[in-house]
């Protein structure tokens, strides 16, 4: 079964478990992966994992072959779960009730682990220079609400403008840092 | 395998889902039916028990001792304890408190409660303190926000902002608008900090064109009387796209302010300001390594030096030194950065008996956490203490530090991450040796153990202020033994109540409640009566060795699924140095077999945990083993599978309990 491709177990995992896990023991370290570079939260990273797995097993049935390699369409749900995940800043988690997923605690050492999955000192400077785009305002608004965690009438206050452009300038800082992120210039 | 452990935890819970996903549907209706007729059976039989009754109920009392007990003690010392009450200023909304001034009395704060009901309408506080502990609201003012306070001349003059107009704010809580600059229209402008000079007061701040977002500028006020204020316009205060002053501070002939101001680049560097009036200023650069956008935020007089404290594009806490206010030298010094790169900003600092103390916070994965940093007299040494609250889902903050007498306080914010409500918070460290004074302690507690003698024992860690504790009462707890309730007093006055719970036979308090100082040696004190006609229940209170471990057991439940209902314990390290859990055990309450022996060389991390994993199944694979999480699993021979028996389940109901290499038990906790 260790030989069959992607799209064969994932045909295969639809009634058989072990091929499912064998396709997740492919899939989770490369998922991980992708969430933490995504969010440099492991946390989130965990979580977001999870529910990915379990939305693919939920949709299994919705995959089909002739479309995209059966990774890619994972990645699509990835994806689309890191969207609501920035929207909602937090993982959903309703796939993994479905199923009944209790999620395991993330220890100490798996936290220390996904840094080495990837090259997270060359993301840092990667991060910083994400961070030196933005503008002077954009950054200020970041540090006080999200390094701060100032309420943002307090964040609006200090930054001399309404609560409403400071909510603006963290999401839009946010959502800028997400796509330079993606595809850095 | 995975590198990452976690997954194959993840991938392991999958399999067992989906396998059971897959019996459950093949065996549903059997499982229905056999439900059914079970619930039926089990009703008649318990029916049938009690002879036809209703259920037993069980009735929850609280009893209080009769009359008090004391003992003689030492006391013990503050530490960088939240005290108790302070920030819940206001039943709705929430506060976040600014800087803090000493006075003649004690302290001054400020701060800011935000209306939930009135979309986060801002109402400015001072409040005041004598003791550092007990704090009362002096003036609330509606619709400021207040972020800088200082006290002179027996005067009280806080400064902040109100819709973004600064303003000044007297102790009998008048508010007196500081005049802006000819031209100002869409505009906001902030009041941020202030100082007293010998001839009057200096407020610095800066100010936004809102109309053209792309100019900003330095704000600075003077007055003589804190009364009547000009606003100052020098050409050291011009429009840039970014500017920002941020503190001032004075040696009694200088004033010295500090911010930042952008580049043509469009970088920003970290600026100062200088006046000996108040009236007129020069600005200059401060020095960076790192330029881009080094800030800085602070700024303190004290042994001769001139400190200003901020924090460098690379995330890291920056701080400089100068002796005339002119000729400064930036820092280096790897307590300014975090561990592990994590980002530091240094908000505040104030001189302090030999030197500084200085606060600011720093962001690990999940929150921001108040950092103090103790620097000797040429600021040139710093330490740093790294300081986290119980709850990991809460965020906390310093923004402000002062020192009166023999105490520090450090005022700021805690932010409860699930709930996204902010509370003011002070804390309250320990003095310099040069400010340390000393109190005298009568410690009186009494725990009335119904079965010989017990311990209350209280980590020194845990509590500000307290000069006396007193045990008051009794409370029913879930689990079906009897907590004690812990009066904590100074004086007279009622500093908070600690719920002492049971461990084993003893008792310990484990809320941040209250310290005692000076610190006693450690060791068991004997409780003697006074003033009570019956003599009282043998009791003691035992002050801990520093770094014993305070441990805690907490569990995750699955009623769901698995041969035992537990998914798994975890044992927490709350004290301040690593401990060896080498013979230590876990149990279940009233049995000595099976018990998890922890393996020889078990260490867990200060602050730190190690879990006991019950969650494999039947079928499923054992995982191995790590330093710090282990799996209750009996494998199959010639196969990786887990197999139980019965008799073989750690847990069985009741408690699973925590007992050292003696088998005490140390902690407990109830599975639901």
């Amino acid at each position: 079964m260790e030989l069959l491709s992607d799209d064969e177990l994932w045909a295969a995992a639809r009634t058989d478990v072990r091929a499912f896990r064998l396709l997740y023991d492919r899939w989770a370290e490369r998922l991980l992966a992708y969430f933490y570079r995504r969010t440099l939260d492991p946390e989130a990273s965990a979580d977001l994992v999870a529910e990915t797995i379990a939305t693919a097993y939920l949709r299994r049935n919705h995959y089909r072959k002739r479309d995209v390699p059966v990774t890619a369409w994972l990645y699509g749900i990835a994806s689309r779960e890191l969207g609501r995940y920035r929207r909602r800043r937090g993982a959903e988690g309703r796939a993994m009730r479905k199923l009944g997923i209790v999620q395991p605690e993330l220890d100490a050492e798996s936290v220390a682990r996904i840094d080495e999955l990837i090259d997270l000192a060359s993301y840092r400077s990667e991060m910083e220079a994400a961070i030196s785009r933005l503008s002077v305002k954009e950054r200020d608004a970041l540090q006080l609400r999200v390094l701060e965690d100032r309420p943002f009438a307090e964040v609006a206050a200090l930054l001399g403008c309404s609560e409403g452009a400071a909510r603006v300038r963290v999401h839009r800082a946010l959502g800028r840092l997400a796509d330079w992120m993606e595809a850095p210039s | 395998m995975s590198r990452v452990p976690y997954l194959d935890r993840l991938g392991d819970e999958f399999e067992r889902a989906l396998t059971e996903s897959a019996r459950r549907k093949w065996h549903a209706g059997a499982v229905l039916v056999v439900a059914f007729v079970s619930v039926l059976l089990a009703v008649g039989s318990v029916w049938l028990l009690r002879g036809g009754q209703g259920p037993d109920t069980t009735e929850t009392t609280t009893t209080v001792p009769d009359g008090p007990v004391s003992i003689d003690a030492a006391g013990v010392p503050a530490t960088w304890a939240r005290v108790p009450g302070a920030g819940t200023v206001t039943d709705e909304g929430y506060t976040t408190f600014g800087s803090v001034a000493p006075t003649d009395s004690g302290f001054a704060a400020v701060g800011t409660a935000y209306s939930q009901s009135e979309a986060d309408r801002p109402t400015g506080l001072i409040i005041e303190s004598d003791d550092a502990v007990v704090w009362r609201t002096v003036v609330q003012v509606d619709g400021v926000i207040l972020t800088d306070i200082v006290y002179d001349r027996g005067e009280l003059i806080a400064v902040g902002m109100r819709d973004f107009r600064p303003v000044a704010v007297g102790a009998g809580g008048v508010v007196i608008d500081l005049p802006v600059l000819e031209g100002v229209g869409d505009r906001a402008i902030a009041a941020k900090a202030i100082t007293a000079t010998d001839g009057g007061y200096v407020v610095v701040g800066d100010e936004l064109d809102l109309s053209d977002e792309q100019r900003q500028r330095g704000s600075i006020w003077w007055s003589g009387d804190g009364v009547t204020w000009v606003t100052v316009d020098s050409p050291a205060l011009g429009w840039y796209r970014e500017a920002a002053i941020n503190d001032v501070t004075t040696d009694s002939g200088t004033v010295l302010a500090v911010g930042l101001v952008s580049r043509e680049s469009g970088t920003s560097v970290p600026t100062a300001w200088a006046s000996t009036d108040g009236l007129t200023w020069e600005q200059y650069d401060l020095p960076a390594d790192d330029f881009g956008y080094t800030v800085a935020s602070g700024i303190a007089f004290g042994h001769g030096h001139y400190v200003a404290v901020g924090s460098e594009p690379s995330s890291a806490g920056t701080a400089w030194v100068s002796e005339n206010g002119l000729t400064w030298t930036q820092l280096t010094d790897d307590a300014l950065s975090g561990a592990d790169g994590a980002a530091t900003r240094i908000s505040s600092i104030a001189p302090v008996g030999d030197g500084f103390v200085a606060v600011g916070q720093s962001l690990d994965r999940h929150a921001t956490r108040h950092v103090i940093w103790t620097v000797d007299s040429t600021a040139t040494s710093w330490s740093r203490l790294d300081l986290t609250d119980d709850n990991s889902d809460v965020s906390t903050s310093a923004f402000g530090v002062a020192a009166n007498r023999n105490q520090v306080v450090v005022t700021g914010a805690t932010y409860d991450i699930g709930h996204s409500v902010a509370s003011g918070a002070v804390w309250v460290g320990p003095a310099p040796d040069s400010l340390r004074a000393s109190v005298p302690i009568t410690t009186t507690p009494a725990n009335g153990s119904d079965d010989g003698d017990a311990t209350l024992t209280i980590d020194p860690s845990q509590a500000v202020g307290a000069t006396s504790v007193r045990v008051v009462g009794r409370l029913s707890a879930d689990h079906g033994m009897e907590d004690v309730v812990v009066l904590l007093t100074s004086g007279e006055t009622q500093i908070g109540l600690c719920r002492a719970v049971p461990q084993g036979r003893n008792y310990m308090c484990r809320a941040t409640i209250a310290n005692l100082e000076p610190q006693p040696e450690p060791g068991i004190y004997e409780v003697r009566a006074a003033g009570v006609e019956r003599p009282p229940e043998p009791a003691t209170i035992e002050i801990l060795p520093e770094g014993t471990p305070i441990i805690r057991l907490t569990g995750i439940d699955a009623r769901t699924f698995g041969p035992s209902s537990v998914v798994s314990v975890s044992v927490q390290n709350r004290g301040g140095q690593d401990f060896d859990l080498t013979g230590w055990s876990i149990v279940n309450e009233g049995r000595d077999e099976p018990r998890f022996d922890f393996p020889a060389g078990t260490v867990v991390a200060a602050g730190s945990s190690v879990t006991l994993d019950f969650s494999g199944t039947w079928g499923a694979r054992c995982p191995e083993n790590t330093d710090h999480r282990f799996h209750w699993c009996r494998v199959v021979s010639d196969s990786d599978r887990i197999d139980y028996r019965e008799d073989e389940l750690l847990w069985r109901g009741g408690l699973l309990q925590v007992a050292d290499a003696s088998g005490n038990i140390l902690a407990q906790w109830q599975p639901s």
